[in-house]
């Protein structure tokens, strides 16, 4: 379980972990925009040396790179060959009674996966720099405005920090669980699908009731502290956009004009 | 045959440290012993009890429950049901839609023939005191908390273990549910002979009803006698954090006022008899 990095967290103190998380969300949306404008090869160098330079700045080691791919190693390989057979062109390059693949689904193939690794290694950078806490927050910060249509923006944002918060916690309680029933003599190892799949009733029903067990006396121990909603509800940690937060701004804009400026102007050069 | 613990060592793994939380523990378990076991809160008492029936694995050393060696894959449904575990709030693993299929989960994986079952959940709920009558039909989750406690207990009980492992089976109780408990422990030995291990905080209960004490400190045995003698270290206990039981300390307050009340008390009863013969000469 450990091994999954889409979603985790690495405290630190660079200056791409110091960026409001407002500017990391908003960028992000800008560079998954980035990396599906990209129409050739050569210029999806400009969006990995993106994720490149923001690893470095952010002081994360880039063998995460390989760990950030690694959880959908199957989806890319489903994708790529999925994309590499079913993509209908002109110029044939193999072809054999039914199978016939073609440059165009060569090419469509490799655009898939460049683009599935990339937006999956960037999309984990925000994570890993961004604590939890601070992405529901600045979550919160962005949706407020739609609070005018009544949209519960920090209602939602609650939960989602209740939901990371009990993640842990939820888990922990899983392994006991699978413990104590092991020591009963419950196999969760052997058998077919089915049967496997029957073995977990016996985790998963008190697992639930226990969720709700929690659930019920974290809403008791809230209300009797008189929380009612965000509604007049102060920040100990105010929000706040800094320099840095216009350079990351201004850097990623830079990229996202290079490839505008390329394709749009100079489509010979690629 | 005993069970056997050989040059144990365990250590947790975090990602990059680690955390060795057992240190070359070596002892034997008696048949038919009560065996108590006492410690500080993160001193590895818990970690110790799930090597006995091979929910964890030694990082070295071995445990050996009657010969069979848990290391084994395919001992362990074997030591599973020699050894029963009761874990800390054991009514947090009830599932089944009747008390009595909660209590025949065990059995059923143990692939007993459903006659056998069914006198073994019989048996096992008149031992925790439930009525298969009153209680046999009921969801699990419409009992109290000392109800599901004991339908927990049951599920262990109808497995029909030689060695008992407890892990503070009295945590949240009342001094009546806690009583009920440690009688109800005491006749299951009487009637069995079965082996009690149990992980528990009250001195007083441990002091009254184990054969021995295991006092572990930072993931190493320190003690592993009678209640007698290590309660009689009484510097050392409290050095690692644990007190003596009440009557142990009334003796020691007593021979404090110049009273020579012997060293070897540390029960009620023991404490009464003295003060009663003092006081009759």
């Amino acid at each position: 379980m450990t091994d999954i990095t889409l979603g985790q967290f690495i405290p630190g103190n660079s200056c791409i972990h110091r960026l409001d998380p407002r500017t990391k969300i908003v960028l992000m949306l800008v560079y998954i925009v980035m990396v599906f404008l990209v129409k050739s090869l050569i210029l999806f160098s400009v969006p990995l040396a993106y994720v490149l330079l923001c690893l470095w700045l952010g002081q994360i080691s880039f063998s995460y790179f390989g760990k950030a791919i690694k959880p959908i190693r199957f989806l890319l390989v489903f994708m790529f060959l999925l994309n590499l057979f079913i993509t209908p062109g002109e110029k044939t390059l193999f072809s054999w009674r039914f199978i016939k693949i073609t440059e165009e689904g060569l090419l469509q193939a490799v655009f898939i996966s460049l683009r599935l690794i990339l937006l999956v290694t960037g999309a984990s950078i925000m994570t890993l720099t961004t604590s939890p806490i601070a992405l529901t927050d600045g979550l919160e910060r962005m949706l407020s405005p739609l609070k005018v249509f009544k949209f519960p923006a920090h209602e939602l944002a609650m939960m989602m920090t209740i939901a990371l918060r009990f993640i842990p916690t939820l888990m922990e309680e899983a392994d006991k669980i699978r413990k104590a029933q092991m020591a009963r003599g419950a196999d969760f190892e052997s058998g077919n699908i089915i049967a496997r799949a029957k073995a977990m009733i016996p985790i998963l029903i008190p697992l639930f009731v226990s969720a709700f067990r929690r659930a019920d006396e974290l809403a008791m121990a809230m209300e009797s502290r008189c929380y009612h909603g965000g509604e007049g509800r102060t920040k100990l940690h105010q929000l706040k956009l800094g320099r840095g937060d216009l350079a990351a701004v201004l850097v990623t804009m830079a990229f996202l004009a290079l490839i505008l400026l390329v394709q749009g102007f100079f489509p010979g050069l690629i | 045959m005993p069970i056997v613990i050989d040059h144990l060592c365990h250590t947790y793994f975090d990602g990059a440290t680690s955390n060795p939380v057992l240190k070359d523990i070596s002892l034997e378990i008696r048949e038919g012993e009560f065996l108590s076991i006492i410690g500080h809160t993160g001193c590895g008492k818990t970690t110790l009890v799930q090597h006995l029936n091979g929910l964890l694995l030694p990082t070295s050393g071995k445990v050996l429950v009657d010969g069979l060696d848990t290391a084994d894959k395919k001992l362990r449904p074997a030591i599973r049901t020699l050894v029963g575990m009761v874990f800390q709030y054991p009514e947090y693993q009830l599932f089944a839609d009747t008390v009595r299929e909660d209590v025949g989960f065990g059995p059923k994986n143990m692939k007993l023939s459903e006659e056998v079952i069914a006198l073994r959940v019989s048996e096992a709920m008149a031992m925790v005191g439930l009525s298969m009558d009153k209680f046999g039909e009921k969801s699990p989750f419409e009992l109290s908390g000392g109800e599901k406690r004991r339908a927990a207990l049951a599920g262990i009980l109808a497995m029909r273990p030689k060695y008992l492992v407890l892990d503070e089976p009295m945590a949240g109780l009342d001094p009546q549910g806690r009583q009920s408990i440690l009688a109800m422990l005491e006749k299951l030995r009487q009637d069995t002979g079965c082996s009690i291990i149990m992980v528990s905080h009250s001195m007083e209960d441990v002091a009254r009803h184990a054969d021995r004490i295991l006092v572990m400190d930072h993931g190493e045995v320190k003690y592993l006698d009678t209640p007698k003698s290590v309660f009689s270290h009484s510097e050392e206990l409290a050095g690692m954090g644990l007190s003596l039981p009440a009557p142990c300390r009334v003796a020691a307050l007593l021979r404090k006022q110049g009273v020579d009340a012997p060293g070897d008390i540390c029960t009620r009863d023991d404490l009464e008899a003295y003060l009663l013969r003092r006081l009759k000469a």
